[in-house]
């Protein structure tokens, strides 16, 4: 990475696909970085599934950015507005989408404005999410 | 799907939580992981960041590196989904504006309050959350709102009408 460089991507771009399976040790690993001891996320449920969190698909952004488009000195979220609709399991397969919609200068900072969103391979939609942030 | 029954007077317990190096790194370990599954990620996500390096987060304008913030909003999540269980996963929606960065190590306590529940059918209802997250010495760092299903039974109202 060039800490020089930054994501210019232009209003419209679309990114994605970005597909893979959720595995146990990207579930362990995630709850252990937020220290989330939430039981809910412990076992399986009663379809013998084990969930995690549905934010979990909240980083995706990156992945997708990062398929396109140099990250410079990182990002900083200014705002995120997310919609869940259904949780997300190990071993789902998620497919991720996104589009740059919005960027604009303030205080001499450049913002980009994104939706992307996560899917199942059989289509259905587990979360939708819009992220604002500034680029370094 | 089992919805949580609140009221106006219904409390949600606020969540306090700290964010160390060690589980910033292990965002990175989560990086690394992007990158065996997709090249082409690793080559723009490898290197140091605002989030990793001191001297890069100064350039930036911060004092220190600072947490990423989907770690700071990871713990809003971890608060509702703790309170509302599974029906926050099937229905929950969350809009937050990041004011101030939170710095690695600083202790962050997450907020949430029931400002107006309205009816749906069979008892059913949307509940609509203040949300707020702020720092040891109380300055806050985020704010949003949140709705999300529930049962109620009490009768639709904003709270204080």
């Amino acid at each position: 990475m060039n800490p020089d460089k930054k994501n210019s991507l232009p209003v419209g771009t679309e990114l994605g696909p970005f597909t893979y399976t959720i595995t146990e040790e990207m579930a362990e690993l995630y709850l252990e970085a937020n220290d989330n001891r939430d039981p809910l996320y412990e076992k399986t449920d009663a379809t013998q599934r084990r969930m995690i969190p549905s934010c979990f698909t909240l980083q995706n952004y990156v992945y997708l950015l990062a398929q396109k488009s140099a990250w410079g000195l990182g990002g900083v979220h200014t705002a995120q507005d997310s919609e869940y609709f259904h949780p997300c399991y190990v071993g789902d397969e998620i497919i991720n989408w996104g589009k740059i919609v919005d960027r604009y200068q303030k205080k001499d900072r450049d913002y980009f404005v994104m939706e992307y969103w996560t899917e199942t391979r059989d289509g259905t939609l587990l979360a939708r999410h819009k992220i604002t942030g500034i680029t370094f | 799907m089992e919805l949580k029954t609140v009221t106006h007077e219904t409390r949600i317990p606020p969540l306090t939580k700290k964010m160390s190096d060690r589980q910033r790194a292990l965002y990175d370990r989560m990086l690394v992981m992007a990158r065996e599954m997709s090249p082409e990620v690793g080559e723009y996500l490898d290197g140091p960041n605002i989030h990793t390096d001191d001297a890069l987060a100064r350039r930036a304008g911060f004092p220190a590196r600072i947490a990423p913030g989907v770690q700071t909003y990871s713990f809003l999540m971890e608060m509702l989904s703790r309170f509302f269980g599974k029906s926050w996963l099937h229905s929950g929606r969350i809009q937050v504006k990041f004011i101030h960065p939170l710095l690695i190590d600083e202790e962050i306590t997450s907020e949430a309050e029931i400002t107006r529940i309205t009816l749906l059918e069979n008892d059913e209802a949307i509940a609509e959350l203040d949300l707020r997250c702020k720092n040891a010495r109380g300055k806050i760092i985020s704010v949003g709102r949140a709705s999300v299903k529930v049962n109620t039974t009490t009768n639709p109202q904003k709270k204080g009408e």
